[in-house]
This record gives structure tokens, C-alpha cells and sequence, in this order.
């Protein structure tokens, strides 16, 4: 048997290597592809890198086991045939040569095999952080639920915030109402105090009051001596209207006053002045025998605050003694008037 | 005021009864219009006299242009009535008011003639003084 024959008598298995290797190379070519393929083309070229795992321990398996066979069978052939030793020499140092680049080609295969186990883990890897990427992406765009949670937490802030600045607004409003407080209380001692002012000016009024009545009183008493006096030189016997009627026409009041107003500096002395004139000359002119004339000048007469105006008068320093006396006259010649009605 | 009114509209009442109108030989149709025209005059007498009333009220207040202007009609209405009295204080008023706001003349005007007119009255007595007073006071 000779090499040739050996090649003959293993046709099948060099083949097989063959087409195992042109098989891988193809794979190498597809793997080595621009990166970004599609998906589907990624897990077609992941098939056949399993397949080729799975099978290139075959085939080298087969490889070796039909290099063993040749060279048993070679050793068979010399030793029935009796063939040369340099043939055979030959023969075994190509059957040797074989085995030699058979075990090339399976370290070649598992060189191939590591860096497919290599690329394996590179593109594990990179799948690994593609998926971390897209882990990321998922997290970075939340999904509804996400989003109303966001929402929901929103809200919650917002909702805090409105707390705590409600709570801001409480505890100024509660400065406030104890300032307004503070206030009340104040306020409350003010009123008290003026309470006290006012039920003591009160008092002070009630005596003052008590005073004045008393003193209006003797001036009653004092004005009727008076009159009783004037009456009974003007008008003797004589009482009411018409006795005064009488005293005021004998006494020359509206002629004292004529001559006297002229002399009074002062302008509400002067009114004074008119409006007892005025009086006087009214009860000049009564019918004294006409009572409703005589009840209605009584009434015009009662509706005069003249106490108070003779009052406002005599407080003036500046009237003359006779201007002081005609004022008073009149006055009490009107106060009768007003007793008399 | 009220019993004036009272007696002389029962006065008119019997004029216009008849009774008196025979006397003094009028007939009944003329009988009743004096008594009507009786009435009148003493119905405005009564509201002239309160009128009066309250033009010396507002005198006392020194209210003088508005006494004036109350007292203007009421002179006419007394003298009709008869009441001379009230005539002559309606016009010694006037005068009095003409005086207190400054016109002199026109006040001693009047007063010359409530002098003149309606003496011896009170209203003339008291007008009477105060023409001497003005024409003796200086001229302003």
C-alpha cells in the first residue's frame, strides 16, 4: 500500500475535515460582518456557532481515528506484503506528516473554538450591556404606573408644601390673634378705665346737678322776692301777666334797653340785647285779655334758652354795670312770665 | 280766639236764620250772604291771628326777613275783620323788621303811619318811640 493509498483509503474523513473547515470558515466570515446585524441574523449566526461546537470535538475526533486506522492498516499491508522500509518509511512519515497537520487543524480548531468561545463572551458581554442599556432606557421613560406614581409624589409635594405653608400662615395667624389679644386686653383696661372716669363724672354731674337745682332754687326764691318787690312799687296789689305787663311799661325796659344796646360792644350781647327786646315789646303789645294770645306768648317765651344766653353774657367782663342790671331786669321780669303761664 | 269765633259765627247763624235780617228788612237771600261773608272774614281773621303769632316767634328769633314776609298780608285781613288793634301791631312789625335789617327809612315810615293811623292803640305808643329814637339817632 503506498500513500496514495492511503489517501484513497481515506477519502471520507479528509472530507469531512474539509468541509467542516470550509463550513467554519464561512461562519467566520458571517461573524465577522459589520457590527449592528439584525437580530435574526445575530441568532441564525449563534446557531450554527453551536452546531460547530458541538461538532468540531467530532470531527476531530474522526480526524485522529482515521489517521490511527491508515496507519494500522498501513502496518497490516507491510507485514503480509513485505514491502520496502523506505516505502514504508515513506509512508509513514506522510501518514505521520498527516497526523501532524491533522493535529494542526485541531489546534487550529480549538484556537478557533477558544476565540468563538471568546467572541461568544464579547457578544455575551455586549448583549449584557445592551440590556443594561435598554434596562437604563426603561428606567429613564417610566411606564404609566410610573408616571402617576411620579404624579402621586408630585402632588404629595405640593401637598406638603400647602402643609407648610399653611402651617407657615397658622403660626403667624396665631402671632396675630396674640397681638389682637394683647390689643383686647388693652382695650379692656381702657374701657375699664373709662368706665371708672365716666361713673365718676357721672357722680360729679349728679352732684352738679344737686348744686344747681339747689342754687336755681334760691334764685327762684330770690328772682320772686324781687319781683314782689318791683310789683309792688309798679304794680301794686297786682299779680301775672298783666302786673308785669304793667311793671316792665312803668319800669321804661324797652326805653333803658333802646338807649343802653348802642353801648354793648359785643355782638351776642347784642342779640341778647334784640331778642329780649323783642320779648319785651311782645308783652308790651299782649292783649291781656286774650287768652290764647297770652298762652302762646308764654309758650315763645318758655322755648327761649335765656338763662343760658344771660349767662354767656354776664360771664363777659367787659359790660357795663347798667348793661349787667338791665339784662338781669329782663330777665327776671321773663322768668316770671314763665311762672305765670 | 276760639270763643270769638264761636259767638260771632253764632251771631252770623241767627242773621242768617232770618230773624234779624227782618228787622232790618233785608231778604233772606241777602241775610245769608252777609252771614256767609261774616264767617269769611272772621275764619280769616283766625288764621291771620295765627299767623300773627308766628311771625312775632320768628321776630324773637331775630328772623326778620321771614317775619316780614309772614306778616305782609295779614294788615289787610284785620282791617276787614274790624280788629284795628292786630292791624296796627301787623304794621308796627313791619316797621320794626325794616328797622332790625338797616332800612331806616321804610321802618320809620311805617311807624309815622301806625302813629297816624291806629293811635291810641299800644302798637302806636310803642311806634311813636321808636320814630323819635330814629330820627334822633345820627344818620348811618
Amino acid at each position: 500500500m503506498t500513500g496514495d493509498g492511503m489517501n484513497e483509503q481515506n477519502p471520507q474523513g479528509s472530507d469531512r475535515l474539509e468541509r467542516l473547515l470550509r463550513q467554519w470558515g464561512a461562519e467566520e466570515d458571517a461573524r465577522r460582518q459589520p457590527a449592528g446585524a439584525a437580530p435574526v441574523e445575530r441568532s441564525r449566526r449563534t446557531r450554527r456557532m453551536a452546531t460547530l461546537a458541538r461538532w468540531l470535538p467530532v470531527a476531530a475526533s474522526l480526524a485522529l481515528f482515521a489517521a490511527t486506522a491508515g496507519l494500522v492498516i498501513g502496518f497490516r499491508a507491510l507485514a503480509p506484503g513485505g514491502a520496502g522500509a523506505d516505502s514504508l518509511r515513506a509512508e509513514l512519515d506522510r501518514t505521520v506528516g498527516e497526523l501532524n497537520q491533522a493535529r494542526t487543524a485541531i489546534a487550529e480548531a480549538a484556537r478557533l473554538l477558544n476565540d468563538e468561545k471568546r467572541q461568544r463572551a464579547d457578544e455575551v458581554a455586549s448583549l449584557r450591556r445592551e440590556l443594561n442599556a435598554q434596562k437604563a432606557a426603561l428606567a429613564a421613560k417610566p411606564p404609566q404606573d410610573q408616571a402617576a406614581l411620579q404624579n402621586l409624589a408630585a402632588r404629595l409635594e405640593e401637598r406638603d408644601k400647602a402643609m407648610a405653608a399653611l402651617q407657615r400662615q397658622m403660626e403667624e395667624r396665631a402671632g396675630v390673634l396674640l397681638e389682637l389679644r394683647k390689643q383686647c386686653d388693652g382695650l379692656a383696661a381702657e374701657t375699664a378705665r373709662l368706665r371708672k372716669a365716666e361713673e365718676s363724672a357721672v357722680a360729679a354731674q349728679r352732684e352738679a346737678a344737686a348744686k344747681l337745682a339747689s342754687v336755681e332754687t334760691q334764685q327762684a326764691s330770690v328772682m320772686a322776692m324781687l319781683q314782689r318787690a318791683v310789683l309792688a312799687e309798679a304794680a301794686p296789689g297786682g299779680e301775672g301777666i298783666r302786673a308785669l305787663q304793667k311793671a316792665a311799661r312803668v319800669s321804661g325796659l324797652l326805653r333803658r334797653g333802646a338807649e343802653l344796646r348802642g353801648t354793648v360792644p359785643d355782638a351776642a350781647v347784642q342779640r341778647l340785647f334784640d331778642t329780649h327786646e323783642a320779648l319785651l315789646t311782645q308783652l308790651d303789645l299782649l292783649d291781656t285779655s286774650d287768652r290764647s294770645e297770652m298762652e302762646a306768648f308764654v309758650r315763645r317765651v318758655r322755648a327761649m334758652p335765656l338763662g343760658l344766653l344771660l349767662d354767656e353774657a354776664l360771664r363777659s367782663t367787659d359790660q357795663a354795670p347798667a348793661v349787667r342790671a338791665w339784662l338781669i331786669e329782663t330777665q327776671w321780669l321773663l322768668a316770671g312770665i314763665k311762672r305765670a303761664g | 280766639m276760639r270763643d270769638k269765633t264761636f259767638y260771632a259765627l253764632l251771631i252770623a247763624t241767627a242773621l242768617a236764620t232770618g230773624g234779624c235780617a227782618n228787622a232790618y228788612r233785608l231778604s233772606p237771600q241777602a241775610g245769608e250772604r252777609l252771614a256767609e261773608a261774616i264767617a269769611t272774614a272772621i275764619t280769616k281773621a283766625a288764621v291771620a291771628e295765627t299767623e300773627l303769632q308766628e311771625a312775632e316767634g320768628l321776630i324773637v328769633q331775630q328772623r326778620y326777613g321771614e317775619g316780614r314776609r309772614k306778616l305782609a298780608p295779614l294788615a289787610a285781613i284785620f282791617e276787614a275783620s274790624g280788629e284795628a288793634g292786630k292791624a296796627a301791631r301787623v304794621v308796627f312789625w313791619t316797621a320794626y323788621c325794616h328797622e332790625k335789617e338797616g332800612r331806616t327809612a321804610e321802618a320809620a315810615s311805617l311807624y309815622e303811619s301806625v302813629t297816624r293811623r291806629y293811635s291810641p292803640t299800644p302798637a302806636a305808643r310803642l311806634a311813636a318811640d321808636r320814630l323819635a329814637r330814629l330820627r334822633a339817632a345820627p344818620a348811618p
